[in-house]
């Protein structure tokens, strides 16, 4: 195995011609291919394409932190699409041997293997990654390298972790299965649930998938597990009333409202109800945000967002919901369906149901918190139910803008 | 899960609904577009022969997992059933070793463990004695009321065969094999009646662990005696090979992939290959094994059923009747075996003596408490026909042994050759047919065998192999089949349990083996050196076919 091919595998980038990409990387697997059966052998996978725009270091570092895991779970072709504001520090490369004279070229390109053992004594299972570098203002070149860098005949994800109104992206996302965003990623502004509808409203974008919705999936089950028992459904068309609390942010700060708006246009849109207006008291951590619906028989229903203050700080990320109280109008308000997390054991909710007529021994169910690579595996992995979430997005959206 | 039993619980006081309220039950609108979604009812999970080794290596750590995974009902209880003198909590304390052992990342201390643990409860008693069931029943109504769980009942039989029908009469006897007549609303004497439809009649399951009888008539038997207490739709007959991922995923890549299924028969199928191989031998197993035997340990249940995944129509939907219909229509069109059709198309063997990855290993008749004379098959090889349009003409063969040169399980399909050498004498070595192989353990995956060219001014053929593997392209842990199993059990999907009449007709096609071979006695018994594929009879199968066994 040649040094260029050596220094690949083992995770440090080779920078290559941004013309000539797919030779390069081809002579950079071949040494390894060729040793296969031998005790250096490695075996290349890949399942998807899974395309990765940074506006800059702090979510590359962010996105290199958690990739290694969605590696292992689901090895892509990652094609990293990085604007660089400090000009082309392109000296940090390692030369590919034989392969380095780069021929003149606005963008930079480098590549590196990604590689991990799924089990003692066999092989490791390696997919590749190519960072493509532009100079800040000459992002457009990036949206034409992308197309003949992807793999064909499987997937090709997109996942953005910049501005959702950034021109480059509708650029991108034709050539793309489904872009990834994140709900939860409010700190430039806390009104990104709108940029995400809008997102999902251009022609050139086939499907949006939420890492944030995505993180709310065990809520969701549990709610829809609660609902299976025929007392619980009988209680649906007299519900009127939500509440959801979710967790704080350290020193009193404004906590994302994300997955709380998400949430609650999840169980507005599934109960039928339509989004009629809101009002929000109070300020910062303290703030109260009431949302008014009709139902679909026109009466009025309500739902209350806030921070739950008093939860300990930093058992479970800010922002993420800690409670959902769904109760009945009147003359039957003490029916209630709730789930709720306390400070005590944050990895399980507490599930309780009371009608009218019947009271359910409260349970205990597990709510384990995923970490980004897991959901962001998750999302690679599993088809979406696209127009749940739409429809979620479409009642969250007004809520928070 | 229950959390720490409350035994009671203030309702308040009966609010009229308004009136003008729909009749009909809506639809669970939250359901849409849950992915995995299965309705798992409260339940108490009762297992018979809780101090034994499958309930402390297997049962126990899949429910924990389940548990871990959120996947258990909210309300369930584990009641654990032997003999042996404990209380809950020397019960429980029991059980952390196997959990630590086998369960992905079990800690003593997490808060998980402490709350699984408060519903696990232990009943000594006799499967033998009417009094203990009655106890027991009073046990589990009692646990109703205080965890909520709702007068469903799982009974798991970790026992041994001999207890399956006694018990199942015990507990038809106590009242508990059947659902309690009349409405139950799940909360016990605090919960007052509720509207229409908020009721439901409590379950009952038995769950049966293998083996199901050990020929034709005493599965009938057994059959009939847990028939005449339960009805069919309340017996889960255990296989766990049908738990495992890669055996259910023998129907997902037939069914959900257009391309393989137009090729699937006997205009462009050879032969068809299983090979369930193992390399370890009897070890304690030693009596248990040499009255059951590798027919009756391998090949009557999990090689007929892998057999007929491959083997069967596409069903019309995969709900479980459908599907093992059609696995039963494969079973049913098994050609019969007559005596001298044993002799000719099935061979068995015993290891004796030899050697695996250099360690020298001993005879069978030499492990521990095996007659020194037993003619107790540890190798059978089979070829056998399955009688219907698909499949006219196309072998089946079938070859399981321990003590074999490494552990192996896979289903080969050979495709015909080519109908002309096109490449002529150059492409002799590529004559060699095209091979699916359908990898099921241990390094789960799907081959595809393709004759290539071979770079080079001149025309050579040769065979070359494409490999998908699941663990490098799904890099998540498949779950134990025991975790699917109980699951499926508990939600009452009885799809990848075995049907009365599947496990009959298994047994009728593998009783005249059993039958010849118990008449042969030592005679016709092949020895092979462990750590070999098997004797050197069983290639006879092929003659006249061509062919040979797969070097695996
Ligand atoms: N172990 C495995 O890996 C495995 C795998 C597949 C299938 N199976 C099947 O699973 C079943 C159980 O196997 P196992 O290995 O767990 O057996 P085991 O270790 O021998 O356990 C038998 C259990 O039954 C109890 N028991 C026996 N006679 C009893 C009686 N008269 N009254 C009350 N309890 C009694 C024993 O408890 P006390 O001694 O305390 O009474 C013990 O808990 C068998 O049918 C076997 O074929 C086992």
């Amino acid at each position: 195995m040649n040094s260029a091919t050596a220094s690949f595998l083992s995770g440090l980038p080779v920078r290559v011609n941004p013309t000539d990409i797919e030779r390069e990387l081809a002579s950079l697997w071949k040494p390894a291919s060729e040793e296969a059966g031998g005790s250096d052998a490695v075996v290349r996978a890949c399942l998807a394409n899974l395309v990765i725009f940074f506006p800059g270091p702090e979510e590359r570092e962010y996105a290199a932190r958690i990739l290694p895991e969605v590696s292992r779970r689901h090895p892509n072709r990652i094609i990293n699409l990085l604007v660089d504001r400090n000009g082309l520090p392109g000296s940090r490369l390692e030369p590919a041997g034989g392969a380095g004279e780069a021929r003149s070229s606005r963008l930079e390109a480098s590549v590196t293997a990604m590689c991990s053992a799924p089990a003692p004594g066999i092989a490791p299972v390696c997919c590749e990654q190519i960072t493509l570098r532009a100079r800040l203002g000459e992002e457009p070149l990036l949206a034409g390298s992308v197309a003949p860098l992807l793999v064909p005949d499987i997937p090709v994800f997109l996942w953005w972790t910049g501005d959702y109104r950034n021109p480059l992206l509708p650029w991108i996302a034709r050539f793309v299965d489904r872009v990834i965003v994140d709900s939860r990623n409010e700190k430039k502004g806390g009104v990104i649930l709108p940029d995400i509808r809008h997102l999902s409203s251009l022609p050139e974008v086939k499907e949006v998938v939420d890492l944030g919705w995505r993180g709310l999936g065990r809520w969701r089950q549990t709610i829809a597990e609660l609902f299976d028992d025929p007392a619980a459904r009988r209680l649906i068309p007299e519900i009127g009333r939500l509440e959801v609390e979710r967790a704080p942010a350290s020193g009193g700060a404004p906590c994302s409202l994300g997955q709380s708006a998400l949430l609650t246009g999840w169980i507005a849109s599934r109960l039928g109800w339509a989004f009629a207006g809101k009002e929000v008291s109070g300020e910062g951590a303290g703030e109260i945000r009431t949302v008014l619906f009709r139902t679909r028989d026109g009466l009025p229903a309500q739902a209350s967002l806030r921070v739950k203050r008093d939860f300990p700080l930093g058992r479970i990320p800010s922002g993420e919901p800690l409670l959902a109280r769904l109760s009945a109008r009147a003359p039957a308000e003490e029916a209630f369906v709730k789930i709720a997390i306390d400070g005590a054991s944050p990895k399980a909710a507490k599930v309780s149901f009371q009608t009218p007529s019947l009271c359910r021994l409260p349970g205990v169910v597990p709510l384990p918190h995923f970490s980004d690579g897991e959901l962001l595996g998750e999302i690679l992995n599993t088809p979406v139910h696209p127009f749940v979430f739409r429809e979620a997005l479409e009642i969250a959206a007004p809520m928070v803008g | 899960m229950a959390d720490s039993p409350s035994p009671t619980i203030a309702v308040p006081p009966p609010t009229a609904l308004p009136a003008g309220r729909p009749a009909a039950l809506p639809e669970n609108p939250f359901a849409e577009g849950i992915r995995n979604r299965r309705v798992v009812e409260p339940c108490v999970i009762v297992l018979f022969g809780a101090t034994g080794d499958l309930t402390h290596r297997k049962l126990l750590p899949a429910l924990y997992n389940l548990a871990r995974d959120g996947l258990l009902p909210q309300h369930v209880a584990i009641v654990g059933l032997a003999r042996r003198e404990k209380t809950d909590e020397s019960f429980r304390q029991d059980l952390i070793e196997g959990l630590k052992r086998s369960s992905r990342s079990f800690s003593e201390a997490d808060p998980l463990w402490q709350r699984f643990k408060s519903a696990i409860f232990y009943h000594p008693a006799s499967f033998e004695e009417s009094l203990g069931y009655r106890v027991l029943g009073e046990r589990l109504e009692r646990l109703d009321k205080e965890l909520g769980t709702e007068g469903n009942r799982l009974f798991y039989l970790a026992t041994g065969p001999e207890y399956f029908s006694p018990i199942v009469r015990l507990l038809g006897e106590a009242g508990l094999a059947r659902p309690q007549e009349g409405p139950n609303s799940g909360a016990g004497p605090a919960a007052p009646a509720g509207p229409p439809g908020s009721r439901k009649r409590p379950w009952v399951r038995v769950v049966v662990e293998k083996p199901f009888g050990r020929d034709l008539p005493s599965a009938i038997g057994l059959n009939r005696e847990l028939l005449a207490v339960l009805e069919e739709s309340q017996i889960y007959r255990i296989d766990h090979y049908l738990g495992k991922e890669t055996v259910q995923n023998i129907l997902a890549f037939r069914f959900s992939n257009g391309i393989f299924e137009p090729l699937w028969n006997h205009k462009y199928i050879d032969h068809v290959q299983i090979t369930v191989a193992e390399d370890l031998g009897v070890g304690s197993r030693g009596p248990y094994y040499d009255s059951s035997g590798a027919l009756r340990d391998m090949v009557q249940n999990h090689m007929l059923q892998l057999l007929a995944l491959v083997a069967m129509e596409p069903p019309v939907s995969m709900e479980a009747d459908a599907v093992r219909d059609e696995k039963v229509k494969v079973l049913r069109a098994l050609r019969p075996m007559t005596p001298e059709e044993v002799l000719r198309s099935a061979i068995r063997g015993q290891y004796a003596a030899g050697s695996i990855l250099g360690e020298p290993v001993r005879a069978y008749r030499d492990e521990d408490r095996v007659p020194k004379d037993s003619a107790t098959p540890t190798y059978v090889a089979l070829r056998l026909h399955i009688d219907n349009w698909r499949w006219a003409g196309v072998p089946f063969y079938l070859r399981h042994g321990k003590r074999l040169p490494r552990r192996a399980t896979e289903i080969a399909i050979q495709f015909h050759t080519p109908p002309m050498r096109l490449f002529g004498e150059a492409s002799a070595p590529a004559a060699s047919p095209n091979v699916l192989i359908l990898n099921i353990q241990p390094d789960e995956g799907i081959s595809l065998c393709f004759g290539s060219k071979v770079p080079g001014p001149d025309v050579r053929i040769r065979q070359v192999k494409m490999d998908f593997r699941y663990g490098h392209s799904f890099g998540v842990a498949s779950p134990d089949a025991y975790e699917r199993l109980l699951l499926d059990a508990i939600a009452g999907d009885s799809t990848l349990f075995t049907r009365r009449d599947e496990v009959e007709y298994a047994w009728k096609f593998v009783n005249p083996l059993l039958e010849t071979w118990a008449a042969e006695g030592s005679r016709g018994l092949h020895f092979y050196p462990a750590g070999t594929w098997g004797p050197e009879s069983a290639d006879r199968l092929f003659e006249g076919a061509g062919g040979h066994w797969r070097r695996m």
